[in-house]
């Protein structure tokens, strides 16, 4: 131990003797501090005076041992000794782009203080050793830039990570080090802001929103996708047929279900083979560009890849890929192939996953950042008001080059992007045409409507399905340019459509609207709607809550005795 | 036919173009008329229809700015001149870069 404090003592002495620093200005400062006359001090230390005035006035370069009498005659630690001399430049280690990440404590008994301490210390990976004490203070280092209490329980701290300390164009590194501060704290990440010298450095989408618009000739109207149905057991052959029947109906977009990868009877091969030309059959046959998502998703990058390729050969234009699944480095490296390969990147999938990990909107931001060109989102049209507000800020997060801080649309910090291109949301979750004049009001027309449960459970056929989707979307958007409000008219200007289209019709009477704003259901006794359940109309998808006093206990019903004689009603 | 937007309604009565027409100027779209014959899922680029301006304010020297009406009249002029052809208007925004509308106004199987 002892041992130890003297080499700390030498380093530390040692890099004042060796450095170009005014180490006789602070020996006269810290006289006057203390009060002392040179003669005094030159006693104390055990030195001649005029030896020490030398030092003082900086004609000569005192020996090491000479520097250790005279700092411990004043009584002055080595490290404050250090700490003085060194140059004050706080502002120069500030001013490093720096990744601040917003993370979020609740529940704790911590002070705010407290728990930014243990955040900022969790995130420098524990005690800085004594290399790390003696650390420049110009060097970047990560700090503790804001710690509050919000609401009664819950705490939000801001930390610094100069970037300096991660990788250039890494998604995995990016969150790495963004989640330092969690292991062992419990808080959670709530968001991350990028800095634009960091934000560079990744490739963001290859095609974005505009090129995939553009490339698919899809302009004034939001488009609408269609996940193939029943996702098992269908030959690969009878797969091809439903994509041909749904894009026929006038669907822009047909995709394969994300659990859907390789099959014995529906394998990738033929799966691919078989939804090329249906799109492409469509696509002649109804004169509109069509197209169908495959998905690639698989164990390793390379079967990726080479599903990627095999996609390409069959001139298909979009790639669909399971996000939370395959992991972030998977899902930079699938986008840089379909980048390659001149194929939209399509991250669908499970969102149920990704949002146990990170919010929603952060998921988002970094799906851009990766190089997603179409991803999935939650329906504006789920839950309560909140809900609504936070999608929009997932919307801002695909779409805007830039937004503020704003809690309630769940953007903690200021961002903007960097000039990456804007990304298409695919809105999901059991649309029906009922929900489509909310819906546009609410993501506005640069957005793609997954609504292939309505289409499928059409109860005339998918084509009429889709049929129905179309000219619903399309009645909308023109009355929304004729000056109509879709939230007042949407249900007048569907029911008009409704009188030239009969496939509409039908699904407006079998459909009904409001099923995504589902309650609590007590108990197990409804079957719960889940996102993509299209609800039948006359069928109440949030029965009324009993409360646990009115309900009977189950009794079970007398069983007629074998032995009782069978009631006669002869006599 | 059908041809992207709009393809799935009823044809558009002149009435009704010329409100799209007035919601294209009104979100500061700048318009463009477009046609070809024969037109496929493949074609991208359509012959384009120079819209000439309404007249010329002679106090500035400068075009007036269009109007719903006036493009209506150019599309009518581009149906004389092209009987045959499918014609879009399209609303291309100069601040997104985006073609922010666009559908088929006029087909061949009309005013015949």
């Amino acid at each position: 131990m002892y041992a130890v404090f003297l080499i700390d003592i030498w380093l530390c002495l040692h890099h004042i003797c060796n450095m170009d620093v005014n180490l006789g200005g602070l020996l006269k400062q810290i006289l006057q501090e203390k009060g002392l006359s040179v003669t005094g001090a030159a006693q104390l230390a055990g030195i001649s005076a005029s030896n020490l005035s030398r030092i003082l006035n900086g004609q000569v370069n005192p020996a090491f041992t000479t520097v250790l009498e005279i700092v411990r005659a004043l009584g002055i630690p080595p490290e404050q000794m250090m700490v003085r001399l060194l140059p004050e430049t706080p502002q120069a280690a500030a001013s490093v782009p720096a990744m601040q990440v917003v993370l979020g404590l609740e529940n704790t008994e911590l002070s705010a203080r407290a728990a930014g301490d243990l955040l900022l210390q969790a995130a420098q990976g524990g005690p800085a050793g004594w290399a790390g004490r003696y650390m420049a203070a110009d060097v970047p280092a990560v700090r503790l830039v804001d710690s509050q209490q919000v609401g009664t329980r819950r705490l939000e701290v801001v930390v610094a990570f100069p970037h300096t300390l991660l990788e250039a164009g890494s998604i995995a590194s990016l969150l790495s080090v963004a989640s330092s501060a969690l292991a062992g704290t419990g808080a959670r990440l709530l968001d991350v802001a990028v800095p634009e010298i960091l934000l560079r450095t990744f490739s963001g989408p290859m095609l974005g929103l505009r090129t995939v618009q553009d490339r698919f000739n899809k302009h004034g109207r939001p488009l609408l996708a269609c996940t193939i149905r029943p996702m098992q057991g269908l030959s690969a052959r009878m797969y091809g047929r439903a994509v041909y029947e749904a894009l026929m109906g006038g669907m822009d977009f047909t995709a394969d279900p994300t659990l859907l990868h390789s099959v014995a009877g529906n394998n990738w091969r033929e799966r691919y083979h078989f939804a090329a030309e249906a799109a492409a059959a469509a696509s002649r046959d109804s004169n509109e560009r069509k197209n169908h998502m495959v998905n690639i998703t698989a164990a390793t990058v390379e079967e990726m890849e080479e599903r990627i390729e095999f996609a390409r050969d069959y001139e298909m234009d979009t790639a669909l890929v399971d996000t939370a699944a395959i992991g972030w480095s998977a899902l930079q490296s699938v986008a840089k192939l379909c980048g390659q390969q001149g194929l939209a990147l399509c991250a669908m999938g499970n969102r149920a996953l990704a949002g146990d990990v990170l919010p929603e909107q952060l998921h988002a931001k970094l799906l851009r950042l990766a190089g997603a060109d179409v991803v999935s989102t939650g329906s504006p049209l789920r839950g309560n008001v909140s809900n609504r507000r936070y999608m929009a800020g997932v919307f801002n997060t695909l779409r805007e080059d830039a937004w503020e801080a704003n809690r309630e649309q769940g953007h903690y910090v200021a961002q903007q992007m960097a000039a990456h291109a804007a990304v298409f949301p695919a809105v999901g979750g059991g649309h029906n045409p009922w929900h489509f004049p909310r819906l546009l009001d609410a993501v506005g027309q640069q957005m793609i409507v997954q609504c292939g449960g309505a289409a499928a459970g059409h109860p005339a056929s998918l084509q009429a399905g889709a049929h129905a989707c179309r000219v619903a979307m399309e009645a909308l958007v023109q009355a929304r340019n004729e000056g109509q409000n879709l939230t007042v008219d949407g249900r007048n200007i569907l029911l008009r459509a409704s009188k030239y289209s009969p496939e509409l019709k039908q699904a407006l009477d079998s459909f009904q609207d409001g099923s995504l704003l589902f309650g609590v259901v007590y108990g197990q006794a409804a079957a719960r709607p889940t996102e993509a359940s299209v609800v039948a109309s006359g069928v109440n998808p949030s029965p009324p809550i009993i409360p646990p006093s009115v309900v009977t206990p189950f009794k079970r019903p007398e069983a007629p005795s074998p032995s009782a004689p069978e009631p006669t009603h002869e006599d | 036919m059908r041809f992207e937007t709009f393809s799935f309604l009823p044809p558009l009565s002149p009435t009704q173009i010329e409100a799209q027409a007035a919601y294209l100027l009104k979100q500061g779209l700048i318009a463009a008329i477009e046609h070809a014959e024969n037109p496929s899922h493949a074609d991208i680029y359509w012959r384009q229809w120079p819209i000439v301006p309404a007249k010329i304010n002679s106090a500035t020297n400068q075009p007036e700015p269009l109007s719903a009406s006036h493009l209506l009249n150019q599309l009518e002029a581009c149906a004389r001149r092209h009987p045959y052809a499918f014609i879009r208007l399209c609303g291309y925004c100069p601040k997104s870069r985006l073609v922010q509308m666009c559908f088929v106004a006029r087909t061949p199987q009309e005013g015949q």
